[in-house]
């Protein structure tokens, strides 16, 4: 939100795999300059392609986070406290502290870290690589709401930014997380549906990623509920209708209920056993 | 003006109770006819002050506005019977199920040039005035005739001139709609009772919910989805009860009924086109009554199927 303050900022990634590097596209189409970003991973595998955005990389954590006010965590959920243990020597009280690890609880993050660390877990979901993720963040005990804002201004180029409690932090990985798999399994259904009527498979799987993503668009920002939007499409006896009919009998309502609790239940208990120090 | 009625069951009665409640005409303007006294509706219809005969001839003359109110298969038998007692005031409101006008209109015309007929699908709430009403306008009938009906209709609900080809969705939808209704409060009330309720109490407040939403929605500009949202608090009892429902395929049965009821329509227009009378659609008594009346003839062919009058079962009528 504050162009001047953005452009002075220091970003730093522990962590160098698809999160990170949605979100550093995301971040760079704001105000903050390559020059003052900085990635870091134990092999070079990843660091390529932000090195062609003009970020600085490194092997060492501990660079990162002694040249960064913010720093994203974006290792596998099992590493976090390895790397937490590592970098927690060197954390200051101008350090904001953004861990993207799925199922790891700032409980565990802020019990790893200096006490009065600012701590704000965030969880993004896989179109943030092409900057239309969906992005819930909670704050920790003492990440204050100019700590969110910050954060919030950072990441909006990379799609959809709330903040939530904790609590939702679950449910938005049953949601949007695992959701986006839920619409690939829909997306290959219908062209597999069109398949069986007689058109070639590459063709109707690209009219199927076109129809999903038209379809979100216009969900998006007509602002008008689904439910309405739905009726707006079916003509009296017409096609759509007869098919909605079809997808009502085969209970895909109930069942997609279904899978954002079951994805949610289980965010919840791997959040549970990593509290309790297991592995994922 | 004077209405009268062909028959003198559900439909007579919802229709004569509104039309007098709402003050849109006067009981001892009503005439309603039918060979079977016994109908607990005939009570009813005396109740109200309405005129009540044996005789359809009587009922005819007696009025301008006559509305057919008899089961889809007697229509040929009644139309055949008052036929040539059709005068040019005369306006024909055909109330059964999958009859088209084209079939009344092309009988009538064995009478008379242009008989002025129109069809209505209306439903038994008109008795407390909350009927839902679509109507069609035949041939012969002039503007003034459809805005006429709309009149006596728009008294006892809503009331809304439909083409004719939609009229058998309606009858689906709205027509046996009320009966979805009961038996949704009917099974509510069960909830209720299952919980803990007395069962008066359950049945009342299953009745009041249903109402109040009808009354939410009709009033409000929203989808009713976005209103369904509005009562669902995030992990709360309602959306929880919502997904059961879901995966019991409540929106499908639905979809379902509306359309088992509407092909069920068709079905038995065809089967009123064809003037052929399945055995089992038919209750003795009153086919013995209709055949008794005057100027009805049994004409052998359209009831081929059958065996003779005097084996037949007391099957329900449909």
């Amino acid at each position: 939100m504050d162009p001047e303050m953005d452009s002075q900022l220091k970003i730093g990634f522990i962590g160098a795999g698809n999160m990170a590097f949605g979100i550093a596209k995301g971040i760079l189409s704001g105000n903050v300059l390559p020059v003052n970003v900085k990635v870091s991973a134990p092999s070079s595998r990843n660091l390529g392609r932000f090195q062609e955005l003009g970020i600085a990389v490194t092997h060492s954590n501990v660079e990162v986070v002694c040249g960064s006010d913010v720093v994203f965590v974006a290792v596998k959920p099992h590493l976090v406290p390895l790397v937490l243990n590592e970098i927690s020597q060197h954390i200051t009280d101008r350090h904001i502290i953004v861990s993207v690890a799925a199922g790891v609880t700032l409980a565990t993050v802020e019990e790893l870290l200096p006490e009065n660390t600012v701590a704000i877990r965030l969880m993004p979901n896989l179109p943030c690589m092409v900057q239309e993720g969906a992005l819930l963040f909670a704050r920790g005990t003492h990440a204050k709401q100019e700590d969110g804002a910050l954060l919030r201004s950072l990441l909006h180029r990379c799609g959809l930014v709330e903040e939530g409690p904790e609590a939702w932090i679950d449910i938005h990985t049953g949601l949007s997380g695992s959701g986006v798999a839920f619409v690939y399994l829909f997306a290959e259904a219908l062209a597999e549906g069109a398949v069986k009527m007689g058109m070639p498979s590459a063709l109707a799987h690209s009219i199927a990623s076109q129809t999903v993503l038209g379809a979100g668009r216009l969900l998006r920002d007509s602002g008008k509920h689904p439910a309405q939007l739905r009726s707006e499409v079916c003509t009296p006896g017409g096609t759509t209708i007869y098919g909605l009919h079809t997808l009502e009998q085969g209970g895909v309502r109930a069942a997609t209920m279904s899978a954002v609790e079951s994805a949610t239940e289980r965010a919840r208990e791997l959040g549970r056993k990593s509290a309790a120090g297991g592995r994922k | 003006m004077s209405v009268g009625f062909i028959g003198a069951g559900q439909v007579a009665y919802a229709l004569a109770r509104g039309f007098t409640a709402a003050g849109v005409i006067a009981a001892h303007r009503i005439t309603a006819s039918s060979p079977d006294t016994d109908l607990p509706t005939v009570q009813g219809l005396r109740k109200l002050g309405v005129n009540f005969t044996t005789s359809n001839k009587e009922a005819v003359s007696r009025c301008d506005v006559l509305f057919l109110a008899v089961k889809p298969h007697i229509i040929p038998f009644v139309l055949d019977e008052i036929g040539s007692d059709i005068e040019d005031r005369h306006l024909i409101v055909s109330c059964a199920a999958g009859v088209t006008i084209s079939s009344i209109e092309k009988k009538l015309q064995q009478y008379r040039a242009a008989p002025k007929v129109m069809r209505c699908m209306t439903n038994t709430p008109v008795v407390v005035r909350e009927g839902a009403t679509v109507y069609a306008t035949g041939t012969h009938a002039e503007v003034e005739d459809g805005k006429l009906l709309e009149q006596l209709m728009a008294s006892v609900g809503y009331c809304i001139e439909v083409e004719e080809d939609q009229i058998d969705a309606v009858t689906g939808l709205s027509g046996s709609g009320p009966a979805y209704a009961f038996t949704a409060v009917d099974a509510l009330a069960d909830g209720g009772v299952k919980m803990g309720l007395p069962r008066r109490l359950a049945v009342r407040l299953g009745a009041q919910a249903l109402l109040g939403a009808a009354r939410m929605l009709l009033d409000s500009e929203q989808h009713p989805g976005q209103l369904k949202d509005n009562v669902c608090s995030p992990g709360g009892a309602t959306i929880h009860a919502l997904h059961v429902m879901e995966s019991g395929g409540f929106r499908s049965l639905l979809i379902n009924a509306v359309e088992a009821s509407c092909v069920r329509t068709r079905e038995l227009q065809f089967l009123a086109d064809q003037e052929k009378i399945s055995p089992a659609a038919i209750k003795k008594t009153t086919l013995d009554k209709v055949l008794q009346q005057p100027g009805v003839t049994f004409d052998s062919s359209a009831i081929t199927s059958l065996p003779p009058l005097g084996q037949l079962l007391d099957f329900e009528i449909q």
